[in-house]
């Protein structure tokens, strides 16, 4: 929106002319983008809901699924994604203050992490559990012979145990689909950062960016100890 | 004319510097470490438990939506924006809970189950 039209002197060639100051056309950005994360709020909101409720319904599927699922994995894929909050928070710094390289190096960094994230996830956590039966549907039935899911196959609620990694698969399925998305996104604003299309005055892009890439990080934070930490019924 | 150029001052967007985010990671780091801590300590409840994580989670989006997310800088119609899907999601979570909750003869929601499909 950065036409030339706005030629006149004092008027801000970033500032698109429907809107009267640079302030009100951040502000916009702003709510615009607060609320698609509203309803992405809404949206996972749903998940969130109908886990409480099968939880509630169902705890020793709940615990005996969870027990199976591994901490160290759902810890450090946690600070990874930390991480990644903070490197896309620096791009926002950086742009704010000019330092388009550094822009690029953030972004970088924080596909980097994200793809670190979704490739722990998919190597050590989907893939053996879907070698193991461990998956919902007309295939579900955890190998008895499988050294690490085998316990499952003993327990006596299978259709409870079922619909818990229906869930697993479901939500952190559905929060890996977001970070996949930003990916796509950030492949975009690395060759844009690269060729000097963001700055002091055109931050928003970056900034909301940004808030995508938080939100993402929010869902993680709330799924970590709502799958992995889950207390197991004869202690620890 | 001389409403345009006080706008114009207002132009300056807020800059957090890398020190505030830095210090915000810390104690995001600090508060991921007392997830799991909490998970092994075990409260002696399974409720207290949940309750605890469920705590240091919200603790943590309030970091990550006030410092990473700028929403301390922000308007309050940004804030009442941000709010406003975490309300409806309250107001989902009470009025499903009040019909689960109430539709068992449960002593406590975390000890019986009934069967599946039931």
């Amino acid at each position: 929106m950065s036409t030339s039209a706005h030629s006149h002197a004092g008027h801000n060639p970033y500032l698109a002319h429907h809107f009267e100051s640079m302030e009100q056309q951040k502000e916009a950005a702003t709510l615009g983008m607060w609320l698609f994360l509203a309803q992405e709020v809404m949206f996972f909101g749903g998940l969130f809901c109908a886990y409480a409720v099968n939880r509630f319904m169902y705890p020793d599927a709940w615990s005996m699924g969870s027990g199976s699922l591994s901490i160290p994995i759902g810890a450090f894929n946690t600070v990874v994604l930390l991480l990644s909050s903070f490197t896309v928070a620096l791009a926002v710094y950086n742009t704010q203050i000019g330092n388009s390289k550094r822009v690029v190096y953030f972004l970088i960094l924080t596909l980097v992490l994200g793809i670190t994230f979704v490739t722990v996830k998919w190597i050590w956590e989907y893939s053996p559990k879907i070698d193991a039966g461990v998956f919902p549907g007309s295939h579900w039935g955890p190998n008895p012979a499988d050294h690490h899911y085998g316990k499952l196959a003993s327990f006596a609620q299978q259709g409870p145990l079922e619909l818990f990694f229906f869930m697993y698969f479901l939500m952190t399925g559905m929060h890996a689909f977001h970070m996949i998305i930003g990916f796509a996104i950030l492949l975009v604003l690395i060759p844009m950062a690269w060729m000097d299309k963001f700055g002091p005055q055109r931050y928003m892009t970056i900034m909301n960016f940004g808030l995508y890439w938080h939100f993402v990080d929010i869902v993680w934070v709330f799924l970590f100890p709502m799958y992995y930490l889950i207390p197991q019924a004869g202690g620890h | 004319m001389e409403h345009h150029l006080k706008e114009h001052i207002h132009e300056a967007p807020h800059i957090v510097t890398p020190k505030v985010y830095a210090m915000n990671l810390t104690v995001l780091g600090v508060l991921m470490a007392l997830t799991v801590a909490v998970y092994y300590i075990h409260l002696g409840n399974n409720v207290l438990n949940l309750a605890a994580a469920l705590i240091i989670a919200c603790a943590k989006m309030t970091c990550i939506a006030l410092i990473f997310m700028h929403v301390r800088w922000s308007s309050k119609l940004t804030w009442a924006f941000a709010g406003a899907g975490l309300f409806w999601f309250m107001i989902m979570l009470t009025y499903t809970f009040a019909d689960y909750a109430t539709r068992y003869d449960w002593h406590s929601p975390f000890i019986t189950a009934p069967p599946f499909g039931g």
